[in-house]
């Protein structure tokens, strides 16, 4: 099978757009590419119209199977080609954008999805709003992208939480609470030097450095310009959990290309959030494979407290690799999340605008946490890491086997050959080419 | 018994200060004034200062003399020879503490326990406030709750009877400023934000290739309506005429007899947008989701406060992005007379609130004299909201905030965080009880009624008041005795 693929990012220029739309798409091709090669052979698509139905009818000329995997939104997918064309696409809300808002047509999922005719996305959750929304027979997967074997095959040191000091090396801006003086971030100085955001603060860290990080650590990796993530409730709450806990860290992994707005915000969210013990930090930069790993190992629990997931690769990585979560059960949560590997946060549903949309208008719902519900997670899970070992090794062992039922190449894998292909089985082009074994 | 009232407002200067806290105030003094009229002469004082000669008058004929402050602690006057009872009402879970923030530093009665312990008793208008104050100073710190007599305030409207909740309409004339969303334009498409053009392609021949399909249509729970018959009759409120509603766009229209006919279910909520913790954004955005398709369904928000431009800019900005929507959103910007309030009691069908915490919430009181509510269940409504006549909106406590009165900068105490989405369903609810289920309807209202006939009918609150004050002019005797002697033997 000759499957070939699109994206709009590359190695080469993605570390400068993190944070962009459409760049995480990237990062899933990424963890897909190994099992696509396992599946055909790869052929990477740079200009989708000129180059994809050339490769298609050679195909079809020698009897190859062939298809298209679009890792773009719906309304990005090339719409005019000969060859059979998956959109592969994260979403996380209530429906499907269906305006063509803007003058154009193709804002409307539900039209380019009937016209393509298959797609496959992340989660159950998805795939239950696309055959309401655009047919009960539509034919959709949900693959999430497979990375559990990766993590999961290394065997990650299984440790008392809490139990010794880690040192990370850090290529670049590390802020940590401690070392802060958090009333320069006071909201009247950010309103005095409005529109201009606050400077960062003289007292950060930039270049290579070590971070020593100890105690019960909860680690968020995410992109601080994607208004979905909700850092605001996460550390607020995180400072009235732990205003007298001392050995509570938050650790903030950030990736996006420009954070010289979102970091003043950040630390003004901290300053509102008054004397807390507790220290939060934030890191900005390029961490080496091994340094990665070991912020990983460190890593007591991973939170999230979005209002929506396509699937969300971080909170993914660190349930494979045995790290219990701090997270709302919805959206793509739903396939993995339970109180057997998490501390659930209860959430309810808002208005919610499609991320795409310029004019902002109220089309769907999201979802937002109970602040009430993620303090009390917070410290019960604090309780946990100090006071129940056992539990907490059972709920790490309980979030790799969730991961393992949702994002590991034995469950996926099948799943996607089987859809891929039926789907060349149904293109009649195809069907009539194909050669006698 | 000589009762001295004050606040910091009186009724010359009221209307300029609408939707101020003091404007509360001032009103809760009014109805409070009418109570303890029925056991002791009241006297309405205009300076704090004018209480000391009163009370040595008082004094000198043995009779029995106290100040009730309508005001916050912080702005209690101390030091006086009267006794001093402050009446407050307060909505946060604790009490503000002297140097919690940097601009209190400079006046200790910014220290609320302290205050409270230097006047020794304290009336204020819910269980809440009490918990808040026993938790700060003790469970033996004499405080009721009281809240504000309101019962009597409205009986005219109640003898008319309740509008059946099933009319077609209903008519009213309002000597307002009036803002209707059916006259102006709504529309998405014009909404001008900062978000950039995501490059999504646009190629006019190619689009020709998506099938067309049907616009989405999620309307199911109206169903159960279909097989109902239409209402036609249309009900009136008011007995006067006025001119129609006028459109004029980023302006509000200017005060004039307003003549409107308002379909359906009416739903009215009052409240000062410029206080956050009203959340009227939820108000407006909670029902135009659940009435997008429904035009018999009617939202009107009588507005106080100040900044009333910037507020209506907000709300068109907030109906420009829910539009299209058939349902129908009309503003009533400023002060509305007491007849004109009435009318508009008549005409509401529901009251809806949506706040993040209360005091007390005299407005929810006042319609729930005449009509049931959506409104969640938290701080001082626990003692009066009911199942039997309101829609509860869940919500869930310790959102962390600032202090109301403070520099904004640090949380200090915390809310109640409103869940959107039941809310939205609370509306829908109401509005298939309203449309399809008059007798529940009716009984609703009447546990209303009932209900707050015993909560805030003037002779019991009259009687509370009263055993509340003796007691604590009692206390005062029995100090003064152990004082007396304690003063010899030295």
């Amino acid at each position: 099978m000759i499957i070939l693929v699109h994206t709009a990012y590359h190695e080469g220029n993605v570390s400068a757009n993190l944070g962009q739309p459409e760049y995480s798409y990237y990062f899933v091709l990424r963890e897909f590419r190994p099992m696509l090669e396992q599946l055909g052979i790869v052929i990477d698509i740079h200009e989708p119209v000129r180059e994809v139905d050339v490769i298609y009818r050679n195909c079809l000329s020698h009897g190859m199977p062939c298809v298209f995997l679009s890792f773009m939104p719906p309304n990005k997918a090339p719409i005019g080609l000969a060859c059979p064309t998956v959109p592969v696409f994260a979403w996380e809300y209530d429906n499907l954008p269906h305006e063509g808002f803007g003058g154009k047509p193709r804002n409307d999922w539900r039209r380019v999805l009937k016209h393509l005719g298959s797609a496959i996305t992340h989660s159950s959750f998805t795939v239950e709003t696309v055959k309401r929304m655009v047919d009960t027979t539509f034919p959709i997967i949900a693959a999430p992208a497979p990375l559990w074997d990766r993590l999961a095959a290394k065997k990650h040191s299984v440790r008392s939480p809490g139990s010794n000091a880690v040192r990370l090396r850090v290529d670049g801006i590390v802020i940590d609470s401690q070392f802060t003086d958090l009333s320069q971030y006071s909201k009247a100085k950010e309103l005095a030097c409005a529109p201009a955001p606050l400077p960062l603060p003289a007292e950060r860290s930039e270049g290579v450095s070590e971070l020593e990080l100890d105690g019960i650590i909860y680690t968020a990796v995410f992109n601080p310009g994607d208004g979905r993530k909700n850092w605001v409730d996460m550390i607020s709450a995180f400072c009235v959990a732990f205003a007298y806990n001392a050995d509570a860290t938050l650790l903030l992994k950030l990736s996006h290309h420009d954070i010289s707005e979102v970091v003043p915000q950040m630390l003004e969210c901290m300053h509102k959030g008054g004397d807390f013990a507790c220290r939060i930090v934030i890191v900005h930069g390029y961490l080496r494979q091994d340094d990665y790993e070991h912020m990983v190992d460190a890593t007591t629990y991973t939170v999230n407290t979005s209002h929506g997931e396509g699937q969300c690769l971080p909170l993914m990585e660190y349930m494979s690799s045995g790290k219990p979560a701090i997270s709302p059960r919805h959206t793509a949560m739903l396939d993995y999340i339970d109180d057997s590997c998490a501390f659930v946060v209860d959430s309810f549903l808002e208005p919610g605008t499609w991320p795409h949309d310029m004019r902002q208008a109220f089309r769907t719902l999201r979802e937002h946490v109970q602040v009430d519900s993620l303090i009390r997670a917070y410290r019960s899970s604090y309780y946990v890491a100090k006071q129940e070992p056992e539990t907490y090794l059972a709920m790490s062992t309980a979030a790799v086997v969730s991961l393992q039922s949702y994002c590991s190449h034995a469950v996926v894998r099948p799943r996607l050959a089987k859809f891929l292909n039926a789907i060349i089985a149904q293109d009649p082009r195809q069907a009539e080419s194909a050669l006698p074994l | 018994m000589r009762i001295l009232t004050y606040c910091d407002v009186n009724g010359s200067d009221i209307l300029e200060r609408l939707g101020t806290p003091e404007y509360s105030y001032h009103f809760v003094l009014e109805a409070f004034q009418v109570a303890l009229s029925q056991f002791a002469q009241v006297q309405r004082i205009d300076k704090p200062t004018e209480a000391d000669a009163i009370w040595r008058q008082c004094s000198d004929a043995s009779e029995t003399c106290l100040l009730l402050s309508f005001a916050p602690p912080h702005k209690t006057t101390l030091g006086l020879q009267c006794p001093t009872i402050p009446v407050f009402a307060w909505e946060y879970p604790n009490l503000p503490s002297g140097n919690d923030e940097e601009s209190w530093l400079t006046d200790a009665r910014n220290d609320w326990p302290q205050v409270l312990l230097k006047c020794g008793a304290a009336i204020t208008l819910s269980t809440h406030t009490v918990r808040a104050v026993q938790d700060s100073l003790g469970n033996t710190y004499p405080i009721e709750a009281i809240p504000t007599p309101l019962w009597e305030k409205f009986s005219s409207y109640r003898m008319r009877g309740t509008l059946p909740p099933d009319r077609a309409s209903v008519d009213i004339c309002l000597k307002t400023r009036l803002v209707d969303s059916d006259l102006l334009g709504l529309s998405a498409e014009n909404l001008v934000t900062s978000h950039p053009d995501d490059g999504t392609p646009s190629d006019p021949e190619a689009d020709m290739l998506l099938p067309p399909l049907p616009p989405v249509d999620d309307n199911n729970w109206l169903v159960e309506l279909d097989s109902l018959q239409q209402d036609t009759f249309t009900e009136s409120a008011g007995i006067s005429e006025g001119m129609p509603p006028i459109d004029t766009g980023w302006d509000i229209p200017p005060l004039f007899n307003v003549s409107t006919r308002l379909s359906g279910v009416v739903y009215t909520a009052v409240l000062t947008p410029s206080d956050g913790r009203k959340n009227w954004e939820d108000v407006i955005t909670a029902f135009g989701w659940a009435f997008r398709d429904v035009p018999d369904a009617t939202l009107v928000l009588k507005l106080g406060g100040p900044d009333q431009l910037k507020h209506h800019h907000q709300m068109l900005m907030l109906m420009s992005k829910l539009s299209p929507m058939k349902c129908r959103i009309i503003a009533l910007h400023g002060y509305l007379d007491d007849a004109d309030y009435g009318q508009l009691i008549g005409a509401s069908t529901y009251y809806v609130n949506a706040s993040l915490c209360e005091g007390l919430c005299m407005p929810l009181m006042e319609f729930l004299c005449c009509v049931p509510a959506i409104a969640p269940n938290h701080t001082s409504m626990v003692d009066y909201l009911q199942p039997e006549f309101a829609f509860m909106v869940d919500s869930t406590p310790n959102l962390p905030t600032v202090w109301p009165h403070g520099d904004h900068q640090v949380y200090k105490t915390s809310r109640h965080q409103i869940n959107w989405h039941s809310l939205m369903l609370a509306y829908q609810q109401s509005y298939i009880v309203a449309k399809s289920d008059p007798p529940a309807y009716a009984a609703m209202s009447a546990s209303a009624m009932a209900d707050m006939e015993d909560y805030c009918a003037i002779d019991g609150i009259a009687l509370r008041l009263q055993q509340f004050l003796e007691s604590r002019l009692r206390d005062l005797n029995a100090k003064e005795a152990h004082m007396a002697p304690m003063a010899l033997t030295s």
